[in-house]
């Protein structure tokens, strides 16, 4: 008797734990059909579309989804958004398991290594069979950006050009004039050293955050005529390790190393709680960032402007534009449909949404126009555009070799463990090691 | 007849974890037992799944980064595993002491151990902060100029290692109840002979919790060569990858590169690693674990 009572609860109890596991393939299945049922004799597609992002910030997107499901009867498509940082691991294990969504925003940075991978499916083909659709709307650095190997695989969401950002707090009771358009980098690193301070032997302002992110410092390499790669992608050596290049980043490790120094160091810059917070608590008075720091900006009761980045001593100005464009899954099996999401996502009405509360700039070249019209603190962030290069990571894809090994030898400059000269010889040499 | 029913029911009660065991444990570590000698970018789903021989393991010897892991791994484990050992021995005694508020002590000593790593990572960061941090605030006081702990290559790993004493509260109560299983009548007779509070410890409680040891030390050599958490939230491997442990890098591999063969394939060189110094420590048991009732020696 206890006998089979032990075996009966045995049985129910694994039966449980089988059953649990399949209840989620089981929901689906039964939704999917219920869902079927609803919409009558024809079938709707389903499809789904996926950001990074926190929620809230991402819920113009939600809005945009809805109104899509409200026109476009045959398709019913879900919006899932991946909040926190894990974005690039959920997505690339979901393409792995079959299981990504039919349309995922990448962002420039990737734009390069998710084609080289065949995950994006090419958009020539449904853009050309589209009459009613015209790339001629967009911003064409954004589209050339979009476009690799000559083939077109994103459509624009939205952009960021680099550019200065000022605090004018600070620059006003030092009585010392805001960036002009026609600074140069001399002119910068010299009105930081006016702009740091010091209080006790320890820093209480920064002129200028000479810091370790590697857009910023592109942006200055080529101002003073020189980058890491060559145009190709394709050669460290005499370009990483150049004259120009060496003296360049002499003078820009020199910012922030030292006890003259106008920029945080990486320690002073965690200890004050990162660049952006330093630069809302008036505590440094210039940094090179992208447009996406506004919307914090805007939520500090921190005075700010805008400028162009400076020239360099030959007179070249370079930014770049940090941009995010939808993708499709070249493994949907919904391909038109997908396509239509897409636009929809990137089309007018989505770019005058997203730009109507300010956070990006619109990718249409109308909408832009309008902004331009009425903005005054955007005006040199949008006039940065037409300085915009693309940096090796966008030109090749051994983009991240030569970006790792620049890091690598930037980093062992900073805690003096190498000088600058043979940190970056080191760094051609093992970039160019690496490229097959 | 009744005997097979009974089995019957047996593997019935042992299914759920035995299902548990094939799919979430055997089940993966045969799938990368296969990858390490694969090449596989997971991005492209696993048609793409390529076998390579032993590619992966060649690529491996002559990888500088492999070894400096290995390095950071070794110096941490050779360190951390006898001092912990050590501190988490004399702590158990001081605890297993019969005085007034000792729950209250042991609570203290066991807290680390229940908050999350993640979060006590963020604390010892703030602790650690070189301008700000209470640690180079004390220093302050006697007038030394703490350093740049988690920034300066000479320092983050040492860094690493004394925040891992905070965290041994499981190790003390494991050795706590195995300084309770000391016979009362042990001491009485050692006091008896004339043994002092030294020779006590030596001659009778150190061999009495050798099993504990020998417990305690299996499971330090794991979760040393095993380090994560807090060099991934604290450091991420820096400055300069003097704390680039083995596991870091194993995941940098995995899902920062997605070079999942490769990572698999340094996974299978950690596990015979680990294997090869748990087996060292139990052949040498027998020299040196005592065992209560145990007449072989």
């Amino acid at each position: 008797m206890k006998k089979k009572l032990s075996i009966t609860l045995a049985a129910v109890l694994s039966s449980v734990l089988l059953l649990s596991a399949c209840s989620t393939s089981g929901n689906t299945a039964n939704s999917g059909n219920s869902s079927a049922g609803n919409s009558g004799s024809k079938e709707k597609v389903h499809l789904t579309f996926s950001t990074w992002g926190d929620v809230n910030s991402s819920s113009s997107e939600q809005k945009l989804a809805d109104e899509f499901n409200a026109s476009h009867p045959n398709i019913e498509v879900k919006f899932e958004p991946v909040p926190g940082d894990g974005y690039a691991t959920k997505l690339t294990t979901s393409l792995a398991s079959g299981t990504a969504p039919d349309v995922f925003l990448i962002g420039e940075g990737d734009f390069y290594s998710y084609v080289d991978k065949g995950v994006v499916e090419p958009l020539d083909d449904y853009v050309a069979k589209d009459t009613s659709f015209d790339l001629k709307m967009y911003q064409q650095d954004l589209i050339d950006m979009e476009r690799i190997n000559d083939k077109l695989y994103y459509l624009p969401k939205d952009f960021n050009p680099l550019a200065l950002w000022y605090n004018k707090r600070i620059f006003d009771e030092a009585g010392i004039a805001y960036p002009s358009d026609e600074w140069t980098w001399d002119d910068l690193i010299a009105t930081a050293q006016k702009l740091t301070k010091q209080e006790k032997g320890k820093y209480t302002q920064f002129g200028f955050n000479a810091g370790t992110w590697e857009y910023p410092i592109y942006t200055y390499l080529w101002a003073y005529g020189t980058d890491i790669a060559n145009e190709e992608g394709t050669k460290a050596e005499g370009f990483m390790n150049s004259e120009k290049t060496v003296s360049a980043i002499q003078k820009y490790v020199d910012l922030s190393t030292g006890p003259n120094r106008v920029s945080p160091t990486p320690q002073d810059t965690e200890t004050m709680g990162g660049d952006s917070s330093m630069f809302m608590t008036d505590k440094l008075a210039m940094m090179v960032t992208g447009r996406w720091i506004k919307s914090d900006l805007d939520k500090s009761n921190v005075e700010y402007g805008s400028a162009l980045i400076p020239k360099g001593p030959d007179g070249d100005r370079a930014s770049i534009i940090a941009a995010a464009g939808w993708a499709m899954n070249s493994k949907t099996k919904h391909k038109e449909e997908a396509f239509e999401l897409m636009k929809w996502l990137s089309g007018t009405d989505a770019q005058k949404l997203r730009s109507k509360d300010g956070l990006v700039l619109p990718a249409t070249t109308a909408e832009l126009e309008e902004v331009k019209a009425t903005e005054e603190k955007d005006k040199p962030v949008i006039e940065m555009m037409s300085y915009a290069r693309k940096p090796v990571t966008m030109r090749s894809a051994n983009g991240p070799i030569f970006k790792d090994a620049f890091t690598q030898a930037l980093e062992k400059i900073l805690v003096g463990k190498m000088d600058v000269k043979s940190a970056l010889d080191e760094a051609a040499k093992t970039a160019d090691s690496k490229i097959k | 007849m009744n005997n097979t029913k009974s089995d019957r029911a047996g593997y019935l009660f042992i299914l759920p974890w035995l299902l548990g065991l094939v799919i979430f444990t055997l089940g993966p570590m045969i799938f990368s037992l296969i990858l390490s000698f694969s090449k596989w970018d997971v991005i492209t789903g696993v048609e793409s799944i390529q076998y390579v021989g032993l590619d992966n393991f060649k690529a491996i010897f002559h990888d500088p980064l492999f070894y400096q892991s290995l390095k950071v791994t070794f110096i941490f484990a050779l360190v951390s595993v006898p001092l912990f050992q050590v501190a988490s021995i004399l702590i158990a005694v001081l605890l297993n002491m019969r005085s007034r508020g000792m729950k209250f002590f042991r609570l203290i000593y066991f807290m680390p151990s229940v908050i999350p790593a993640v979060a006590t990572s963020m604390m010892w960061v703030m602790i650690f902060n070189p301008e700000y941090g209470i640690l180079n605030e004390a220093l302050g006081w006697f007038g030394i100029q703490g350093p740049a702990w988690l920034q300066d290559p000479n320092y983050a790993l040492g860094a690493l290692i004394v925040m891992g004493l905070w965290g041994i509260g499981n190790t003390i109560i494991i050795y706590l109840s195995g300084l309770q299983g000391v016979p009362e009548d042990l001491y009485e007779a050692g006091e008896l002979d004339g043994a002092g509070i030294f020779r006590r410890f030596f001659s009778i409680t150190l061999p009495m919790i050798t099993p504990t040891i020998f417990f305690n030390l299996i499971m330090g050599i794991i979760g040393g060569f095993q380090y994560f958490t807090q060099a991934f939230v604290m450091t991420n491997g820096g400055p300069l990858n003097s704390t680039l442990f083995y596991n870091l890098y194993l995941y940098n591999k995995a899902f920062i590169e997605f070079d999942m063969g490769y990572a698999s394939a340094l996974s299978w060189i950690l596990f015979i690693i680990i294997l090869l110094f748990t087996l060292l420590v139990i052949r040498s048991s027998s020299f040196w674990v005592y065992y209560q009732g145990d007449d072989r020696d």
